[in-house]
């Protein structure tokens, strides 16, 4: 093979192979140019140029010509000379640029900019894109005063305001840009907060926790240094959301009707499964047969051996009274229902609620009647009081005179004992008989303990219940019976099936998001301190092993829309050109390079076979076409500055042996030469670059080979 | 002028050559005969290195073909004129410039190269179809062309592999005229494969039989066909007399 290069050929090689990658180059990169060229006028005509807009609004499509009509009024009232653009409409929203006279780009202006557009009919928002500025995400709110007030004095700003979370600087020419950008990070460097995450449901007193977080790194940062700035309102409406949802999924879950599920032994529950059951219909689910409307499905969740809980997702058993033993059956996604693999209970919950309703209304309605009932228990009891107080009295002053009666009939001595007896028995008797009449049921010495009942105190609290029920009737219990039916009624509203497709929803948006717990901020200004190491130090001090530690910046700078829209752009050029670079290779080398491929491997059927039994099997053509396969692939993509994403220029060398090698030893098939051609140049005594030039190149088919040779073939 | 020894060659395990020994004087017309398959075509493409030999010596002029390399293996083959059984005309160029390219090519003044291409041509009858292509003349015409460009480089020795094998028998006939023509009219070695025996009979100083890559039998045409030693001969004699 080195033979055929001796004879003169290499030069032509050499002459090809460069004219070949200077080509691809240009053809890739020229190309891919065109393209990026082509997308970046587009965006051009689209967006304007630098610093020609300073808004896109957003508005309703439907809206778009009144509002139109509505930015040329502002326009023409408030910002003589400033320009609209109207651009793109997508998905049903129209965005039109808006740029202000140079004189109106102040700040005064853009903090005001929902005042100036916020009457605009069918405004969705808008999105500033002034230039030249740097935009910096994600400004801690805590800084932000302080952050403005310092970007304001840095040479080259003309002014900055917040933009939502944002904060846009300002500058007053695109020159300044680097400089100012590098002076924005220095500053932005001072700040960092360091943030401590609790897990969900993790309640902890975040004042309490922010001084022991300062305690620890006291030795650290200086405490005139760090605050903490946890109530922040950073991020807080989507913790909040978040939230909300869990709880809202939390409330569904403890609505929805219970399903408790056993499988059958040999069967394993699995969660996510559909399991079907009869519910509270007259269809009945069997093995094999298809699924019907009137059943109920349960999708499986929580498994716990061979237990499970459910959720119903289709169908309702809210007219179930009683707890259900049903027989559960799998489905299948085709829709057919499978084999019995376990046992369903299901309750429905909320006719226990509603029975709970029911029965508070009852309760509510008698309620009123009560209280009256009461009232006049009570006055009667009051009266009862008094006459027995009154009873009281006369039977004290009774049962001294008795006694007085008695004692008299004792000392008079004309009374025969047995007479005096007969008298003492009466008296006593007439005694006895008067306090049973007034109190019955009291012991002998009663009289002495009716005296001793404090009737003031029981007057007292009938006094006391007497206004309780008063108060109770003070009640607007007909606005409560009013709203208990109001829940009663709305309560069949909500069935299994829509509390199943809820919690599947909220579950689907919770799945990508990290539900927040507790939070805490700390403010470190000047301060270096390791986080990991922290985090060690921290989990001990509030021994909770889950808070983790992170150490973020206050805000980031991100280059401009445009830049990184030309930077995107810049991108898409460079992987075209990979691309294309790897097209041109397999196409110069089926077109140029399969010809020699081809010769080389004729010529070499034409020597004696090697001694070496590796090196017969070896095709140094083959080898040769991997090597100009590579070369040219990782030349042409370097040239043409392509870079495909992820591809290295390692890779991309790889890529070209291996297509050096496929059309190598395909070569014959794309680019056959005529052997007995090649045979009688041999037999005629040309030299292999003559065979080449004047017999296999001009036949072969049109290339760049083809192209270069015909300056060297003479006939 | 060419002396042969030795020769080997095989195709894996296929033998082509099994010790050719051959010699051919100045000015003989030697043809070579025998079945398909006996060696004959692998022994003339050696004698130009067309094929390589595993093994064996090939001396022409005094010089050892085997170990010529690069440009004196091509000035080697410039005077070795070579006709091959397909012709293998260059399917691009005219009658004309197949039959000067090589010799342009070889550094031959253009206008003498035209002159020795007018001369060959008109040798063979072809100088009136000097501007076709190729693929417009019969088998016949194109292998009269490939005469035509082995004999303008004045060769000292001319190889003839089968030159009438791929054509039809009508046109045998006028390749054979030419070729008997040449060995008459030229004083030029020849080595001729062919089954033509009475082409063979007609021209060949000498026939030599070959058999399983070896030469069985080797004398004047009348020795050979009419007291055959060997197997193959005696075939001949039979189809001779048949």
């Amino acid at each position: 093979m080195l033979q055929f290069f001796r004879d003169g050929f290499l030069k032509d090689y050499i002459v090809l192979m460069l004219v070949t990658i200077v080509v691809g180059a240009i053809f890739s990169s020229g190309l891919a140019w065109a393209v990026d060229s082509h997308f970046g006028d587009s965006i051009n005509q689209m967006i304007g140029d630098q610093g020609e807009y300073d808004l896109i609004l957003h508005i309703r499509e439907e809206a778009k010509e009144v509002a139109l009509r509505e930015l040329e009024r502002i326009a023409e009232e408030q910002f003589p000379g400033a320009k609209i653009n109207e651009t793109l409409t997508v998905a049903g929203q129209s965005n039109i640029f808006f740029g202000f006279p140079p004189a109106a780009k102040t700040e005064e202006v853009f903090v005001n900019l929902p005042g100036i557009f916020n009457g605009v009919p069918g405004l969705n928002g808008y999105t500033v894109i002034v230039e030249p500025s740097i935009l910096i995400r994600g400004v801690h709110p805590s800084v932000r005063q302080q952050l403005q007030e310092r970007f304001q004095e840095i040479t080259g700003v003309k002014f900055s305001f917040k933009d939502g979370l944002n904060m846009l600087v300002v500058l007053d020419s695109m020159d300044n840009s680097k400089a100012v950008s590098e002076e924005i990070q220095a500053i932005l460097d001072e700040y960092q907060i360091l943030e401590l995450r609790f897990p969900m449901g993790f309640q902890v007193d975040t004042g309490q926790v922010a001084n022991e977080v300062m305690d620890l790194i006291k030795d650290q940062v200086n405490p005139d240094q760090m605050l903490n700035v946890s109530s922040a309102e950073y991020g807080e409406e989507l913790d909040a959301f978040l939230k909300t949802l869990v709880e809202m999924r939390n409330f569904l879950l403890s609505y929805a009707s219970k399903v408790r599920i056993k499988a059958k032994p040999g069967f394993h529950l699995v969660e996510g499964e559909q399991i079907v059951v009869q519910g509270t219909g007259e269809v009945v689910p069997s093995q094999d047969s298809e699924f019907e409307e009137g059943l109920v499905v349960v999708e499986v969740i929580n498994v716990q051996g061979d237990q499970a809980e459910g959720m119903i997702i289709k169908g309702s058993i809210s007219d179930a009274t009683e707890v259900l033993e049903q027989k559960g059956y799998r489905l299948l996604s085709n829709g057919t229902i499978s084999e019995y693999l376990a046992d369903v209970e299901l309750e429905n919950e909320r006719y226990y609620l509603q029975y709970a309703v029911e029965e508070s209304l009852r309760l509510l309605r008698e309620l009123d009647e009560l209280a009256v009932e009461a009232s006049l228990a009570v006055e009667n009891a009051d009266a009862i009081l008094n006459s027995f107080q009154e009873a009281l009295m006369q039977l004290e002053v009774l049962q001294i005179q008795l006694h007085k009666l008695s004692e008299g009939l004792t000392q008079n001595g004309t009374q025969s004992a047995s007479e005096q007896l007969i008298v003492s028995l009466l008296v006593n008797g007439l005694v006895k008989n008067l306090v049973q009449a007034g109190a019955e049921n009291l012991p002998d010495n009663s009289l002495q303990s009716l005296e001793d009942l404090d009737v003031e105190a029981m007057r007292s609290s009938l006094s006391n219940i007497a206004s309780q029920i008063t108060n109770v009737q003070d009640i607007d219990v007909q606005a409560i019976i009013d709203q208990i039916s109001y829940v009663r009624d709305s309560l069949p509203l909500l069935e299994d099936e829509d509390i199943g497709k809820s919690i599947r929803l909220i579950n689907t948006y919770l799945a990508g998001q990290v539900i927040p717990g507790e939070r805490v901020q700390i403010l470190i200004q000047n301060g270096i301190i390791d986080d990991k190491q922290f985090e060690a130090e921290i989990r001990d001090s509030l021994d909770n092993d889950y808070v983790n530690t992170y150490l973020t910046t206050v805000g980031m700078i991100n280059p401009d829309a445009r830049a990184e829209l030309f930077k995107l752009l810049k991108e898409i050029r460079a992987t075209i050109a990979g691309m294309l670079a790897v097209v041109f290779v397999i196409a110069i080398l089926i077109l140029d390079q399969a010809t020699i491929f081809s010769t080389l491997k004729f010529l070499r059927s034409t020597r004696n076979a090697a001694k070496n039994k590796i090196l017969r099997l070896v095709n140094p053509a083959i080898i040769f076409s991997s090597l100009i396969g590579m070369i040219l692939l990782s030349n042409i993509y370097l040239l043409a500055k392509a870079e495909i994403p992820f591809v290295t220029i390692e890779i991309v060398a790889i890529a070209g042996l291996i297509i050096g090698a496929l059309i190598g030893g395909l070569s014959e098939r794309f680019s056959p030469v005529n052997s007995q051609e090649i045979m009688a140049g041999q037999a005629l005594g040309l030299s292999n670059v003559q065979i080449m030039r004047e017999i296999v190149i001009p036949a072969s088919r049109p290339g760049l080979l083809n192209l270069l040779n015909r300056a060297k073939q003479r006939f | 002028m060419l002396q042969i020894r030795d020769l080997y060659k095989s195709y894996g395990k296929q033998v082509a050559l099994n010790g050719v020994n051959l010699d051919v004087k100045r000015g003989e017309t030697l043809v070579i005969m025998g079945p398909s398959g006996c060696g004959k075509s692998t022994t003339i493409r050696c004698i130009n290195r067309l094929t390589e030999p595993d093994q064996g010596s090939i001396v022409v002029d005094g010089k050892a073909v085997l170990e010529l390399q690069g440009e004196a293996l091509r000035a080697y083959r410039r005077n070795v004129g070579f006709v091959f059984q397909q012709f293998n005309l260059i399917n691009r160029l005219t009658v004309f410039d197949n039959v000067i390219f090589h010799l342009v090519l070889a550094g031959v003044e253009r206008d003498l190269a035209e002159e020795r291409a007018e001369q060959a041509l008109r040798k063979v009858g072809m100088l009136k179809h000097r501007h076709k292509k190729p693929t417009n003349l019969s088998g016949g015409e194109q292998q009269r062309v490939g005469i035509a460009r082995a004999l303008a480089s004045n060769p000292d020795l001319m190889l003839w592999d089968e030159p009438t094998a791929s054509l039809d028998p009508i046109l045998v006939g006028e390749v054979l005229e030419v070729m008997e023509e040449l060995v008459r009219t030229t004083q030029t070695t020849m080595v001729i494969v062919t089954h033509e025996v009475s082409f063979a009979l007609k021209v060949a100083d000498r026939i030599v039989l070959m058999d399983q890559g070896q030469i069985v039998e080797a004398g004047s045409p009348q020795a050979v066909f009419n007291a055959p030693k060997s197997e193959i001969g005696r075939k001949y004699q039979k189809l001779i007399a048949g």
